[in-house]
């Protein structure tokens, strides 16, 4: 409690220390909104600058980026289907149609507390016991057992967002086989790429989260506009009540505790924390036919898990010195700017600056709720906008957002054209969470797949361990046997 | 539109669109014989994953095309009341008429960003956007030229300062003497 005193003070003396946190954290919640002007734009530029910054304002102001930065994106995902990062992906699946029936306010509410929620937690668990547990998640969890998460997650995601689960299937197998495009994990044999030098490296997350959710929505309510049936959505600034987050107290425990252990495995964070924590809502969901079209849950399960995760990938980052994604291992440059070298001797080197870390991400969840709060309130009214208005925007900011990535205009029809097949798609009632689960999962799964038959020396039966994977993947199958009888019981004949 | 023939609309979208899922997944499955075989350090070897992917979309879509065939509306009929019935018909035909609805707009809808893309790779972000911006606009219904001129002029101001001037974000700068011009506006604004 001291060294959290003594951080926390460290922090909050100094103006320069004031300036530097609240910067970070609008400048996180802007960056983290806008696609293109990503969190990681924001580090990068930042770098040079923060070699100026006392030691524990430039690692305070990573710490601050990184929480509000992971919250930013879900505000877009939520009014306009635009995720700001793919961890926030989740989070549109069921925020956007909540904005669509008018409860736009509700579900940034949602989105805000259960992030500070999950910031906080997560930030807690990483004061209280860092170096053992990064020793005892990174010993448990091996491929086999990341394998056999996925797969569990997996299993549920073909009921979401569609009324067909033969279709739902069907849209998760083909985002399985997007991320089998380009070279494979272990001997970069050249897959499906017709010769195409662009291919080889398969195709980005970013082009295809735009496509399948911003631009097939700018041509569907443009479609519909055309055609005269186009309905703006409701504004509605109804903050949800405590009742509300009451009832979805254990989804926010579950989705807390998943995020946090996803968090903590090296190179898959945030990302997948949203992805499985959303599974797992829709699974322990008395009515998971309601997620994909507005669920509450859903949206409270993304944002809970990926905020989670962020103080969650603090604990091998300064444990063991491994950093969980991109962010992290940019603040591994940041501590060497300054002349510190992370890994388990920096809790004795460096006591106070990794205290001033956890400071800053502990009051930066909560300062998120406090923006949030006054957010909500104000930011639905951007859809007062008329859509025709609206509509060149959005296509605009993904076009800039998808070439932003690596610059390169074939991303940019990739975007186009999975904006085409997500309208086909959504119009005859495919998944397009699925197919984006799919893509995501698939690349993640498959490489720790290749990892896990190796160590299984190529036994199926080797994933059915005792323990962890085991349980996961009867888990898995139980789910799966379940799902087809449901919907066997509910066909016509 | 009657019941049966709703049921025969439905029932044959159904089994061309299962069969398209069938063709691309027979295709898919031929083209992984290409990098079939055992890796040095992976016995399954590149195809294992893709075609397990594979395997599922062929065996789904054919599971489609057979239920289809044997399927017969019985129990929905039955079980709702003439007054749903009549109110889900009605919703269907609604969105049949908004699927079929193809104009002039319509299409330009669809067609106008691959153009703009298409055009930004040739001439630059800086000369084809702000072209774009208020066309789209006009495309999409807004009628009000005061709102398309400020509109564009602000979202187009927006972007230079955030991702140009702050970000220093890479926009598509166009071939030849384009790229050159749209270079010195790069450098003018940062």
């Amino acid at each position: 409690m001291n060294d959290f005193i003594i951080g926390t003070t460290l922090l909050f003396t100094d103006p320069m220390g004031i300036a530097v946190f609240i910067g970070g954290l609008v400048g996180g919640l802007i960056f983290g909104a806008i696609p293109g002007l990503s969190l990681l734009t924001l580090a990068a530029i930042l770098m040079p600058f923060s070699a100026w910054l006392q030691p524990e304002h430039a690692i305070m102001l990573y710490g601050v980026i990184y929480v509000s930065g992971v919250y930013g994106g879900a505000i877009t995902a939520i009014l306009f289907n635009i995720p700001g990062s793919v961890e926030n992906a989740p989070t549109a699946f069921d925020g956007y149609p909540m904005t669509r029936k008018g409860q736009a306010g509700k579900a940034i509410g949602f989105a805000v507390t259960c992030s500070a929620i999950g910031g906080t937690i997560s930030a807690v668990l990483m004061m209280i016991a860092t170096a053992p547990i990064a020793n005892f998640a990174i010993s448990t969890f091996g491929p086999v057992e990341v394998f056999a998460v996925i797969f569990l997650g997996l299993t549920v995601v073909a009921g979401v967002g569609t009324k067909s689960l033969s279709k739902g299937w069907l849209s998760l197998l083909l985002g399985l086989f997007i991320g089998s495009i380009g070279n494979d994990p272990v001997g970069a044999v050249p897959r499906f790429t017709f010769g195409s030098l662009y291919l080889t490296g398969g195709i980005s997350f970013v082009p295809l989260i735009l496509g399948f959710f911003a631009v097939s929505e700018v041509f569907i309510q443009g479609h519909r506009m055309t055609a005269g049936a186009h309905k703006a959505s409701k504004v509605s600034v109804a903050y949800p009540s405590f009742l509300e987050f009451w009832n979805l107290r254990v989804a926010v425990i579950r989705s807390a505790v998943i995020g946090w252990f996803c968090g903590l495995l090296p190179g898959i964070g945030a990302t997948l924390a949203a992805f499985i924590s959303y599974n797992e809502a829709v699974r322990w969901s008395k009515t998971p036919e309601k997620f994909g079209k507005g669920e509450p849950e859903g949206v409270v399960a993304s944002e809970t898990a990926n905020n989670a995760a962020t103080g969650a990938a603090m604990i091998p980052l300064l444990a063991l010195g491994l950093p969980g994604g991109a962010l992290t291992a940019i603040m591994i440059g940041v501590f060497d700017m300054h002349d510190m070298e992370i890994g388990p001797l920096i809790m004795v080197e460096a006591k106070d600056l990794v205290w001033v870390l956890f400071a800053s991400i502990f009051w930066a969840s909560l300062a998120i709720l406090l923006l949030g709060v006054v957010e909500a309130k104000g930011i639905v009214h951007l859809l007062r906008i008329p859509f025709p208005i609206l509509a060149p925007v959005i296509l605009l900011f993904a076009t800039i957002g998808t070439y932003a990535l690596r610059a390169s205009i074939v991303d940019v029809y990739v975007m186009f054209v999975a904006g085409a097949f997500g309208f086909l798609m959504r119009r005859s009632d495919y998944s397009i969470p699925a197919v984006v689960m799919g893509v995501i999962l698939g690349q993640i799964g498959e490489n720790v797949f290749v990892q896990a038959m190796v160590m299984v020396d190529y036994s199926v039966f080797g994933l059915f361990d005792l323990g962890i994977s085991g349980f996961c993947m009867v888990s898995g199958i139980i789910t799966l046997v379940f799902m087809m009888y449901g919907q066997f019981k509910a066909s016509p004949n | 539109m009657s019941r049966t023939g709703g049921f025969l609309v439905t029932k044959n979208k159904n089994i061309y669109e299962a069969s398209l899922w069938l063709t691309f997944g027979i295709a898919g499955f031929i083209l992984t014989l290409d990098f079939m075989g055992p890796l040095p350090n992976y016995e399954l070897g590149a195809s294992f994953w893709p075609q397990v992917v594979l395997i599922g979309i062929i065996l789904i879509s054919t599971s489609q095309i057979i239920f289809q065939f044997f399927f017969k509306p019985t129990r929905n009929y039955d079980s709702e009341s003439s007054m749903v019935r009549e109110d889900k018909k009605n919703a269907e035909t609604r969105e049949l008429q908004i699927a079929l609805k193809l104009n002039v707009r319509t299409v330009s809808i669809f067609i106008l960003p691959l153009v703009y893309v298409f055009l930004m790779h040739k001439f630059g972000f800086f000369l084809v956007t702000p072209i774009f911006l208020p066309l789209y606009m006009l495309t999409m219904g807004v009628r009000s030229f005061a709102t398309i001129a400020y509109v564009s002029v602000g979202v187009f101001a927006s972007i230079i300062f955030l991702f140009v001037y702050l970000a220093f974000t890479p926009l598509p700068q166009g071939a030849g003497f384009f790229h050159s011009l749209n270079g010195q506006f790069t450098g003018f604004f940062q």
